[in-house]
């Protein structure tokens, strides 16, 4: 089993906040410490040590004298999240424009190529993979891995907001061109159509939230 | 809004006691830490001191390693770019969604402002400092982007350290209120080519500072590049 740096499991880490954010933990569920420390095999410290990270993650909470549970959704944090990614992956792909790199536009239109097969066989899964490697790639082409990581980091309730998305065909359709004009502009050396052609794109998924919230008022905070 | 006012817990209170030293140098880089000294000196158990440790490994300003004890991370170069980068990416859109809006209340920036003239008189540095955080915080949460201060504000502490450093120069202190007087001037104007050029300029400093530390102080630094920020 694999151990991480300060003590905490992180295959129980990884696993725990897999299964928050697809949902299979869903918002508000209780977790009950006796049964995940039989199900792990692992004692009361690296349990807590994993509740610790999560709750740093904004995942879980965790009440004195009271049971640990999954956060709920909050609307008004993802939305400020969602922002922040906006401004830097606009910068990023302005930046990539005046430093054409040809093989990033080569594994660009590799990615795109591959999450179009995905598309054509509803493997939503592989399309979801595909979508987080595009954005991962630019931010590694420019220099901002950390960045990258940060923003993953701070991104559980926007996981969870998109994975209550229900998948559409047309979203999916929508998300490939978004990504070929991507590509486009920065093969073009395009830098302002890099920039508009991400902003475009990052403003399209936002717009759901509050309806998704009015379905499912029991998954999100009220005072989002 | 998105924050319940709600207690903060011990191990809170400790990772905010120990990050203003580090980022103020009172515990300098490659300092080790006892956990039992800071669990006299904060007057806790281990538990709420592990859990403050645990966060500031998280954050990158400690390093536990297995067989030499927990140390004070030295400055990493890269950390310090990249919460530069964060920092300039995301003030400027701001200060512009600031600009474009009608009828702003510059109450709390106006009045943090007037505080940083009397810390920039007395020359006090210590107090200077963390109200520069709290009117960059300010304009944050006049956009509506609180937390998107919260995650900067997380992961800039090697920066926090340069600028702390930075901060010992002659006249700076004026320099940064100055600077933060035209902004507030550039948003109530709602000029958005002068207050993006000068939040531009603002934020830029400690960036140019550092590459001169590097070469005067070396053993600030992480050798090697070191951490980065997660």
């Amino acid at each position: 089993m694999l151990a991480g740096p300060h003590g905490a499991d992180l295959d129980v880490v990884s696993d725990l906040r897999a299964r928050i954010l697809s949902l299979a933990l869903p918002p508000g569920a209780v977790l009950s410490r006796s049964s995940l420390m039989q199900q792990y095999r692992v004692s009361t410290t690296p349990l807590r040590d994993a509740f610790l990270r999560l709750k740093d993650e904004g995942l879980v909470e965790i009440r004195a004298q009271a049971r640990t549970r999954v956060t709920l959704i909050d609307l008004h944090h993802a939305t400020q999240i969602h922002f922040l990614r906006s401004s830097v992956e606009q910068t990023i792909v302005e930046a990539l424009a005046l430093s054409r790199d040809p093989a990033l536009i080569g594994q660009l239109q590799h990615m795109l190529a591959l999450q179009r097969d995905c598309l054509n066989t509803q493997d939503l899964a592989g399309f979801q993979q595909l979508d987080l490697a595009f954005h991962q790639q630019l931010f590694a082409a420019s220099g901002h891995d950390t960045i990258y990581r940060i923003i993953r980091r701070e991104s559980g309730h926007i996981d969870r907001i998109r994975a209550l998305h229900l998948p559409m065909h047309g979203k999916g359709v929508q998300i490939l061109d978004d990504h070929a004009a991507i590509t486009d502009a920065l093969s073009r050396k395009d830098a302002p159509a890099a920039r508009a052609a991400m902003r475009r794109h990052l403003s399209q998924s936002f717009v759901i939230g509050d309806t998704l919230k009015q379905q499912h008022p029991h998954y999100f905070r009220n005072d989002g | 809004m998105n924050v319940l006012p709600r207690k903060k817990s011990r191990a809170s209170e400790i990772y905010d006691a120990l990050r203003t030293l580090i980022v103020t140098l009172e515990l300098p880089p490659k300092e080790v830490l006892q956990e039992k000294d800071l669990c006299d000196r904060f007057d806790v158990s281990r538990t709420p001191l592990r859990e403050a440790l645990l966060r500031l490994a998280d954050h990158g300003l400690v390093t536990i390693a297995p067989q030499h004890g927990t140390f004070v991370s030295g400055i990493s170069p890269n950390a310090v770019r990249q919460a530069h980068f964060l920092r300039v990416n995301l003030e400027i859109p701001v200060v512009l969604k600031l600009c474009d809006t009608p009828d702003l209340d510059l109450t709390v920036p106006q009045s943090i402002l007037l505080e940083q003239k009397l810390a920039a008189q007395q020359n006090s540095y210590a107090v200077f400092m963390p109200l520069d955080d709290r009117f960059h915080q300010s304009l944050f949460e006049l956009a509506e982007l609180g937390s998107v201060w919260q995650v900067i504000h997380a992961k800039k502490a090697h920066l926090d350290r340069i600028r702390f450093l930075k901060a010992a120069e002659r006249s700076e202190l004026e320099s940064l209120t100055r600077q933060h007087e035209a902004i507030l001037d550039a948003i109530a104007r709602h000029s958005r080519l002068g207050a993006e050029e000068l939040v531009r300029a603002h934020v830029s400093g400690s960036v140019g500072f550092m590459e001169q530390i590097l070469r005067s102080r070396p053993e600030l630094f992480d050798e090697g590049g070191g951490a980065g920020l997660c």
